[in-house]
């Protein structure tokens, strides 16, 4: 160890002394309550429509020309299976809506992705089941939520009848 | 039977569980200090540090059903606000490691010590380039060693080496400029 190496172990704690703003807590506080109610919908949402529609989005309703095949089954592998049906599912809907409704709808994926990148860095932590699940969760709500709306912008109708804001 | 780290909070991390706000609080009294001042380093920016503190904090919150005490809770807690911080600043593309950062020459190391200051050093160290700051301060600070290193930010082992050589050789010699010229 050098002297400068030695000046900074030694001194560590002096390291330690810039201080956060006294609202941090206050407005954690604030953000806590509203986000666990959305969580808490999401999750019963998703718990929904987990069986109804996995088997059914993921292995029936994408198209033979599909990019998207399944070659191992890591959860690595699974992840990259959803994100390029999302992807795929994505590019689908840009082609049918209009760019407001795009917008409105992808900001709701991108809670929906930041949520996940959360989930993903606590799995990786931690590696429990339970995020595992709740990581595919994510994955196919988004898939679920993309498809609602493709069906609905085929179908003739607008995303604006909200199909998933209705709650 | 599991080895469980020593959790000094074992009674707040399990009634903070449980959503209790005034355990959750005790928790962010009890780390929120020290949790800033690392992503403080990491961020160099002190609204970007509190953004940081607030979205680890609510992370930790949010999954801490997840926890299950394998790693201390400080410790848990710390790799959150580290993932959080180099996330949130490439976000906002103020962070990145250069491969081939370096600096020309540097003195060879001059024996001042005896005259090191905290907060030269500290000035110093928050003037690094990103990679170097966060290396440095990851391996020196926060106590994480090279492999480790390589994990977080996704770097080879023998890169978190290099970087944290340099770092030091850059730092000593902005150092010795200072106390050159008084």
């Amino acid at each position: 160890m050098d002297k400068l190496e030695k000046f900074i172990l030694d001194n560590k704690r002096d390291f330690d002394e810039s201080r956060a703003s006294e609202k941090g807590w206050k407005e954690l506080d604030e953000k806590m309550t509203p986000q666990r109610e959305n969580w808490s919908i999401l999750w019963k949402v998703a718990a929904v429509l987990f069986f109804a529609t996995t088997v059914a989005l993921v292995f029936s309703d994408v198209p033979s020309e599909s990019p998207v095949q399944i070659t191992e089954s890591s959860e690595d592998s699974i992840e990259e299976f959803f994100v390029q049906l999302i992807d795929y599912k994505r590019e689908e809907y840009l082609a049918l809506a209009n760019e407001a409704d795009s917008e409105e709808l992808f900001d709701d994926l991108v809670e929906l992705d930041s949520a996940y990148v959360s989930l993903k860095m606590s799995y990786e932590q931690l590696e429990s089941e339970e995020l595992l699940e709740a990581m595919l969760e994510n994955l196919q709500l988004r898939m679920y939520i993309l498809n609602e709306q493709i069906e609905m912008l085929k179908n003739g109708g607008t995303s604006d009848e909200e199909v998933y804001h209705s709650s | 039977m599991e080895a469980k780290a020593i959790n000094i909070h074992v009674d707040l991390i399990e009634r903070a569980k449980g959503n209790d706000r005034e355990a959750q609080f005790d928790l962010y009294r009890n780390y929120s200090a020290a949790m800033y001042n690392t992503a403080l380093r990491i961020t160099h920016n002190a609204a970007l540090a509190e953004d940081v503190l607030q979205e680890a904090f609510l992370n930790a919150f949010q999954s801490l059903a997840y926890y299950r005490g394998d790693a201390s809770f400080g410790s848990w807690l710390k790799r959150i606000v580290i993932n959080k911080a180099i996330s949130l600043s490439k976000k906002e593309s103020r962070w990145e490691i250069r491969e081939d950062d370096s600096f020309g020459d540097f003195e060879e190391e001059v024996d001042i010590s005896s005259g090191y200051d905290v907060d030269h050093v500290k000035r110093a160290i928050g003037d690094l380039p990103d990679g170097f700051r966060t290396v440095l301060s990851l391996y020196l600070l926060e106590g994480y060693d090279h492999r480790e290193i390589s994990g977080i930010l996704n770097i080879a082992e023998s890169t978190s080496k290099t970087q944290y050589k340099r770092a030091k050789e850059r730092l000593r010699s902005q150092l010795a400029k200072e106390m050159n010229h008084g």
